[in-house]
């Protein structure tokens, strides 16, 4: 239906760019010049090579799987919190500096949207008092379960 | 400590609020005196509400609904070397039957902001 709005020339064109970018996504060359780069960019690294150490079997690496992960996996804003300081490709924040008496946030980038689940989980590695606790945090999304 | 906050609130503040809800604001000492607790936040959003259900050691504990907001999964602390990352959940326990949730009084339900 949506494909009856085009001219056949217009249809031509989108079937050929489609057909090259099916072949992009889905190719041996398209995992390391299209995802990996994209993995790179989304782990906030300077350039590839960061992210190919953080793998060391990269020769069998899927990076588009690691990249659709990475979506889902949220990460603070580098620029938003002055307190913190990120580590783990944004997704690990250290308080860091002297002089902090009070509660400190930092959130990340992207929201919860609507409709959706979202599910952490903390595991403090040393049970002292509330202010001096160390976190390990884990997330997951999906569809919203039925309660 | 984990939790989620709107944008309204700012990333300074003395007390956990209504919008920054944790698992250590309610019965802290219960949890503070087990070693290695392993708090657990399910998030759930709708079209006009956001419900928390918590979890210790996999094991359901209460839920809280917050008012409809746009809401950040967030992080606090409050000393030096506090650390807390995110990465994807082994497992995630089941949320019980309608029925058997708990909803107690938040501690800071009228705090402000």
């Amino acid at each position: 239906m949506v494909l009856g709005f085009l001219d056949a020339r217009s249809l031509h064109a989108m079937l050929f760019v489609n057909h090259s970018l099916h072949e992009l996504i889905h190719s041996t060359g398209g995992q390391n010049g299209l995802w990996l780069p994209l993995l790179s960019q989304q782990l906030h690294h300077k350039d590839t090579e960061q992210t190919l150490r953080m793998y060391p079997e990269a020769d069998n690496t899927n990076w588009k799987a690691l990249f659709v992960e990475a979506l889902q996996i949220p990460s603070f804003d580098p620029k938003g919190h002055l307190y913190f300081s990120l580590t783990d490709s944004a997704h690990t924040a250290t308080l860091a500096g002297s002089g902090v008496h009070s509660y400190k946030c930092a959130r990340t980038i992207k929201p919860i949207l609507p409709n959706s689940s979202t599910y952490f989980e903390g595991t403090p590695t040393s049970p002292r008092l509330p202010l001096l606790l160390t976190l390990t945090i884990k997330l997951r999304c999906g569809k919203t379960p039925e309660v | 400590m984990v939790g989620v906050m709107t944008d309204v609130q700012p990333l300074e503040f003395g007390i956990p609020t209504q919008n920054f809800y944790h698992g250590y604001c309610v019965n802290y000492t219960h949890f503070n005196s087990m070693k290695n607790p392993h708090i657990g936040v399910h998030v759930i959003s709708e079209e006009d509400k956001v419900v928390l259900h918590y979890f210790l050691n996999g094991s359901y504990i209460h839920s809280q609904q917050l008012r409809s907001e746009v809401y950040y999964p967030a992080i606090t602390a409050g000393s030096v070397e506090d650390c807390v990352a995110y990465v994807r959940p082994e497992k995630i326990p089941a949320i019980p039957p309608p029925r058997q949730l708990h909803w107690p009084q938040h501690p800071f339900k009228d705090a402000t902001y």
